[in-house]
């Protein structure tokens, strides 16, 4: 205690105790005047008394006497108070002590009081009595790392008043607390520091909050930094005060020190002015700047385009202290978006120069852009305008067609002809969807004229047309053939020799090597070639081989060959024909020799060295001269001149020669003669003519009649040739053999072909002829039948070639083929056909089949109708379609078989019907075979079975259902039983209690007959006679209830009037019981009503006598009879003894009785009875009742007979 | 003069059988069910009880089972006397403890001889 008195409490808490020594101080001055107010008192006194000493004698004691009483009560005021104030000290301390603050106090004056609170002992675990120095105490447990920063604030304070620091304190379990110290001086109010006052706080917590806080902005900042786009703090003077990891790096700068402070102008020069601008407006502003597009040249040089956010950066108070942005490059979309551009304005230039026209359109078809083409195509084609309603309408629905089907992802391509005849104009059309991401967005109409190729092409098709047309009209040979021996092309003379085997002899085959040559050479060859017809007749070309390039630079062969054959029989008559003109010609172009056999030296004039291409040193002897002959018309040569020299006869020959100057073969006519020389020798004279030209000429004109005896002579058919002018026919061997007429000569034409085409044919031949009359076809081919000589008709295909003179038909050459066989033979194949598809179509089983690939070409009606997939719906799909995968397999091994001539039968094949159902057929397949006997599918025959497999599959069940319907009925009827048997119980044992009572009565009669007397024997046969009523009653009541549930009583509606029938009822019963009145309550709209009068007394008669019976202690009963729209209700209430709401579960049923009922009779069938009888009549009844207040019955029934 | 309960819902078999047994040298006491019955042997001890079976309230197989597991009752003999004649009630009867199985109707002299051999 003496220790703590050392201790002075801290000024602050001592208010009290001052104001409580000042009330002692008032108290002890008060004492103090009053004893000097005594003294004077008593100075007075003394004066007075001074005279008498005996008065101040007694006075000074009195006086020692109150100064003895004024220090005791000095004493005890200062003993009070003492413990006022230590009382208070102590309730101080416990304040100070239960802080959890560390209080501690130094007094700076000479006293050097110092104080610190109890809470130390928490943290230090020393005693507060223990601690000498509370600086030095306390600065032990400071953590070691932390001491210099409490010694610094108590530096300072040599110059402030209050300090504050934050240090950990190692507590006394060794665990690190952090505290935060306040330490302020305290100064009297001379201003002398007088006091040193600290409070040390456990904030550990704080700290703890702290440092999950640093936590929290070190993981903010990291993403930050991860963040690609630039994020970066300004403060108000726009100096970059935070940037995340990518400005940093954007600046150019290693870590972000180094960037902080600066301004955007100091990262990026000029160029970052306009951020300054940006940031001095949002700053000022307080608007967040969002998202502009601006671009600064970096550190490298490069041009940046970033995309920047600035937000005003509030301090808690709302004020803005600076910006926070966030900047994403965008250089890279930026160069994207250039490119875009440039790319667009290419296309924008190519569109704009083409020639092809180019039209953009949106998806809902509306012009978006077209090109000067376009809208020179039609100066309709603006912008926004829709493209259907510019094109006409005849085109409207196909461009409409074509821009659906561009949606879908085709390029439509078409071309169009605008226009008619030489101004019409040609364009191809392409139309292309543009999407983008997968989306439609419009389409792309590019138009190509193509109107100078169209022209360019018809007139080449033209010139095409009209090569063959030559060619084909020429008797001469024309072909080309490729470098691999391949024709390319022949013309018809050709061809029919092909086709008629006449260039067996390998007409221009064996010359290929040679023909290879001249391809190589790039020359023309002229050779002789030569045919064989049927008969075996040489037949001699004069062919000119050639070489064509053709538009690709392929190097081809032509020939143009003409026949040389028939010339001579022919020039001869020319000749007798142009003798003049021949000579004539002979003269100018006549060469001659002579020749002297004798000497054989030859003389030739310059013209005969010209024709026949001598050289200079030509041989002019015999040899000489036929050098130059052919070799194949050199034996002609050599006979002519041996017979002449032998007979001196002149000769006449054209033979070939190849002229040695030029290889050339050319035709020779020679005519020689002897003419007398000088004296007896002669000489022989040759006059020569070259004839080559002559001769080609020659061939070209007798083309037609050599062709025309070719062919008759080398065919079967009956050829004939029609004179159309002269209307005379011309026919070969065939009409004889064919036909069998003998003429060969028709003269009138016309009316042998009416006479001999069948009536039904004319018409439609006549009319095809005149068809290719008018279209100047050169071709006619027909079928019709032909009148033979026998009157029979023959099948004929007729083929005809029509020869025109000025565009007027003037021949006809034809080649009539007897196809009689082949059209009997296919109109049987057709028959019989026709039957097995009417068979198999409208067979009564299911017919279907496959070719060999399993594609359904066969499907019949039941087919059809079995599966639900009509015919046309299944033809050219797969079998495998309408199967389950699973079957698949099974199908192919079905069609490998049957393929490979394998029937196979009876096999369950699973069809899918169209409503997804599965059809068993139970099937035969065949190979199907064409006339050939090839097999060419299946075709298989089927039998539904379906049901059969179902029935099959479903019997079990059914024997099932049936057998738990059996057990069913045979439960019910067990039940029955049971309920028979249970009701004859119950019943016999009805009739065996009444039974019982009268065996009694008779035994006790029997017994004691004799002492009765008349009114007790009375009494019991009463008795007797009572059982039997009631047994009566009791049969009659299971007679009527045996009879409902044998259905023996049915319902006989008759009209019944209703106030009658029940009046009576309840009169019968009011008279029969004579016990109760009947209260009858009748209040019915309707007077009559149809019912069974038997079952409604039934029910009365049993609900009213029940109430009677049950209500034995009340005077009436009440009968209510009403209706409702539909139903008559009849009510039955009495005020009895009520049924228990046990008793009410089963009141209906027989023989059961109310548990109450005592001593009243009755069978328990009245209400079982009266049940039935409503159910028969379909109606309802309904009981309430409770015990010992009564029971209501109500009965609804059907006005109308149901 | 030997006592007899006898219990029937059908009051006219009580009232002629009573009559009857009365004139025989009987006393009789009557109950018309179970319950009925078990009453009147709270202040009878008969020397025979004849019971129905079927009867409302408590019936006769109640009845017996009930007179059979109390201690003053137990030893009382027990006829049925019942129109229910079927085997099984009978057999239930007996293993209740029933001595006899009466069948309604009975002639008054055999029923008179049963209770005779049985007293």
């Amino acid at each position: 205690m003496h220790d703590e008195k050392k201790i002075v409490q801290p000024h602050s808490h001592l208010d009290e105790l001052e104001e409580r020594n000042i009330a002692l101080e008032d108290i002890r001055k008060n004492l103090e005047q009053t004893v000097r107010d005594k003294t004077k008192e008593l100075q007075a006194v003394n004066e007075e008394l001074l005279s008498s000493n005996e008065e101040l004698k007694s006075a000074n004691e009195e006086l020692s006497a109150i100064n003895e009483r004024l220090s005791e009560a000095l004493l005890l005021i200062k003993e009070q108070s003492e413990t006022i104030i230590r009382q208070k000290d102590e309730q101080l301390n416990q304040v100070l002590d239960s802080s959890n603050d560390v209080i501690w106090s130094t007094d700076l004056t000479a006293s050097g009081n110092s104080y610190i609170s109890r809470s130390v002992e928490r943290i230090t675990g020393i005693s507060v009595p223990e601690i000498t120095n509370i600086f030095s105490t306390w600065s032990n447990f400071i953590h070691p790392d932390d001491k210099s920063i409490r010694q610094e604030s108590l530096e300072l304070l040599k110059h402030q008043n209050q300090v504050s620091c934050s240090y950990r304190v190692i507590n006394k379990r060794g665990e690190e607390v952090w505290m935060r110290e306040q330490i302020r001086i305290e100064f009297n109010s001379e201003g002398i520091p007088i006091r040193q006052l600290g409070i040390a706080t456990d904030i550990s917590s704080l700290k703890e909050a702290e440092k999950a806080l640093i936590q929290e902005r070190l993981m903010l900042r990291s993403v930050i930094d991860i963040i690609p786009d630039y994020i970066f703090v300004k403060d108000s003077k726009f100096r970059h005060i935070i940037n995340n990891r990518a400005m940093v790096s954007l600046v150019g700068a290693t870590s972000e020190h180094e960037t902080l402070g600066k301004l955007t102008t100091d990262y990026f020069g000029s160029t970052g002015e306009k951020f300054l601008d940006d940031d001095e407006r949002v700053f000022k502003s307080g608007i967040a700047l969002s998202n502009k597009e601006e671009n600064i040249i970096n550190l490298k040089g490069e041009k940046i385009e970033l995309l920047t956010t600035k937000v005003p950066l509030r301090d808690e108070n709302g004020i803005t202290v600076g910006i926070v942005g966030i900047s994403r490059d965008i250089t890279e979309y930026k160069n994207q978006e250039a490119i875009l551009h440039q790319s667009e304005a290419n296309l924008r230039t190519i569109f704009d120069h083409t020639e092809d026209s180019f039209t953009l359109l949106d998806h809902e078809y509306n012009i978006v852009m077209a090109n000067s083409p376009a809208r020179s195509v039609s100066p309709k084609f603006d912008v926004g305008v829709n493209i259907l309603k510019i094109i006409s309408d005849e085109r409207r629905e196909i461009f409409r067609k074509y821009l659906e089907q561009a949606s879908h992802g085709d390029i439509v391509k078409y071309e169009v002809e605008y226009g008619k005849g030489q101004d019409s104009q040609w364009y191809s059309i392409t139309i292309a969807a543009v999407k983008s991401d997968g989306r439609l967005i419009g389409y792309c109409i590019t138009t190509h004229n193509l109107t100078a190729i169209k022209k360019a092409e018809i007139s080449l098709r033209v010139s095409e047309e009209r090569f063959h047309a030559f060619m084909d009209a020429s008797p001469a040979i024309a072909w080309i053939k490729n470098s691999e021996g391949n024709y390319l092309y022949g013309n018809k003379t050709w061809n029919n020799l092909k086709e008629n085997n006449m260039v067996a002899s390998g007409f221009m085959l064996k010359n290929q090597k040679h023909e290879l040559e001249i391809i190589n050479g790039n020359q023309s060859v002229e050779t002789i070639e030569f045919t064989k017809n049927n008969a075996g007749v040489k037949q001699y070309w004069n062919a000119i081989k050639f070489p064509i390039k053709n538009s690709t630079g392929d190097l081809l062969l032509g020939c143009f060959a003409i026949d040389i054959s028939e010339r001579k029989k022919y020039e001869s008559e020319l000749q007798q024909n142009q003798i003049l003109l021949s000579r004539a010609y002979d003269i100018a172009e006549m060469g001659y020799w002579t020749y002297n056999p004798d000497t054989n030296h030859g003389n030739w004039n310059e013209q005969a060295k010209r024709i026949f291409g001598l050289e200079e040193n030509f041989d002019t002897g015999f040899e000489g001269y036929l050098s130059t002959v052919h070799s194949e018309d050199l034996k002609k040569v050599k006979d002519a001149v041996a017979l002449t020299l032998s007979n001196n006869k002149p000769y006449d020959i054209e033979y070939r020669i190849i002229r040695p100057i030029d290889g050339a073969i050319r035709w020779i006519h020679e005519r020689t003669d002897f003419v007398p020389n000088d004296e007896n020798s002669r000489l022989l004279l040759g006059v020569v003519q070259d004839i080559t030209i002559r001769k080609k000429v020659e061939d070209i004109l007798l083309e037609y009649n050599q062709r025309y005896e070719i062919l008759s002579r080398a065919t079967n058919d009956a050829i004939w040739d029609l004179d159309i002018e002269q209307d005379f026919e011309l026919w070969n061997h065939g009409i004889q053999s064919i036909f069998g007429y003998s003429t060969t000569h028709i003269t009138s034409a016309k009316q042998w072909r009416k006479d001999k085409i069948h009536p039904e044919d004319y018409g439609r031949v006549q009319l095809e002829i005149t068809n290719a009359f008018d279209h100047r076809r050169t071709n006619w081919t027909s079928q019709y039948r032909y009148l033979c000589a026998n009157g029979n008709y023959k099948y004929v295909l007729d083929r005809a070639y029509i020869i025109y003179n000025d565009n007027k038909p003037v021949r006809m050459i034809g080649a009539m083929q007897d196809i009689t066989e082949q059209r009997e033979f296919e109109q049987h194949i057709i028959a019989t056909a026709r039957e097995l598809s009417e068979l198999i179509e409208n067979a009564n089983t299911p017919i279907f089949g496959t070719d060999r690939n399993g594609y359904i070409n066969e499907w019949n009606k039941v087919t059809a109708s079995l599966t639900g997939h009509s015919k046309s719906e299944v033809l050219g799909e797969k079998l495998s379609r309408y199967m389950s995968p699973t079957q698949h397999k099974n199908l192919k091994i079905i069609l490998n078989r049957v393929s490979s001539n394998k029937p196979v039968s009876d096999l369950q094949i699973p069809i899918r019907t169209k409503d997804n159902r599965e059809l068993t057929i139970l099937l035969n397949a065949t190979p199907r075979r064409d006339t050939l006997k090839n097999i060419t599918g299946i075709l298989m025959v089927g039998q539904n079975i379906t049901e059969l497999i179902e029935y099959r599959q479903n019997l079990e069940v059914k024997v099932n259902e049936r057998t738990l319907e059996l057990n069913e009925a045979l439960s019910k009827e067990k039940e029955l039983v049971e309920i028979k048997s249970k009701f004859v119980s119950i019943a016999s044992h009805e009739f065996r209690t009444p039974l019982s009572t009268i065996s009694i009565v008779v035994g006790f009669l029997r017994k004691h007959r004799a002492k009765l007397n008349d009114d007790d024997f009375n009494v019991k046969l009463n008795a007797i006679e009572k059982q039997v009523n009631h047994m009566t009653y009791l049969l009659d009541d299971i007679l009527m209830i045996g009879k409902t549930e044998a259905g023996k009583i049915t319902a006989q509606h008759n009209p019944i009037s209703i106030k009658d029938f029940f009046l009576q009822i309840a009169k019968e019963v009011e008279e029969s019981a004579k016990t109760h009145t009947i209260d009858i309550k009748l209040m019915c709209s309707v007077a009559e009503f149809y019912s069974d009068e038997k079952l409604l007394r039934n029910i009365i008669i049993n609900l009213l006598t029940n109430a009677i019976k049950f209500s034995p202690n009340a005077p009436s009963v009440v009968f209510g009879i009403s209706n409702t729209a539909q139903y008559l209700r009849l009510t039955v209430e009495d005020k009895g003894i009520g049924i228990s709401e046990e008793d009410l579960k089963n009141i209906f049923t027989s023989f059961h009785r109310g548990s109450n009922v005592g001593d009243i009779q009755g069978t328990g069938l009245g209400l079982s009875i009266a049940k039935k009888a409503v159910d028969l009549l379909h109606g309802t009844i309904q009981i309430s009742s409770k015990m010992g207040e009564g029971t209501q019955f109500t009965v609804n029934l059907p006005l109308q007979q149901v | 003069m030997k006592k007899i309960l006898l219990i029937d819902d059908t009051v006219d078999i009580l009232e002629n059988l009573t009559e009857f047994l009365s004139m025989e040298g009987y006393e009789l006491i009557t109950g018309t069910n179970g319950l009925d019955g078990l009453e009147k042997l709270n202040s009878n001890t008969p020397d025979l009880i004849i019971t129905d079976l079927r009867m409302p309230g408590m019936d006769g197989f109640a009845f017996i089972q009930k007179i059979k597991s109390q201690e003053s009752t137990r030893e009382i003999p027990v006829l049925v006397f019942s129109a229910n004649a079927t085997p099984e009630n009978e057999q239930k009867s007996m293993q209740l403890g029933a001595i006899r199985f009466i069948k309604k109707p009975c002639t008054v002299e055999a029923l008179l001889q049963i209770i005779e051999a049985t007293l």
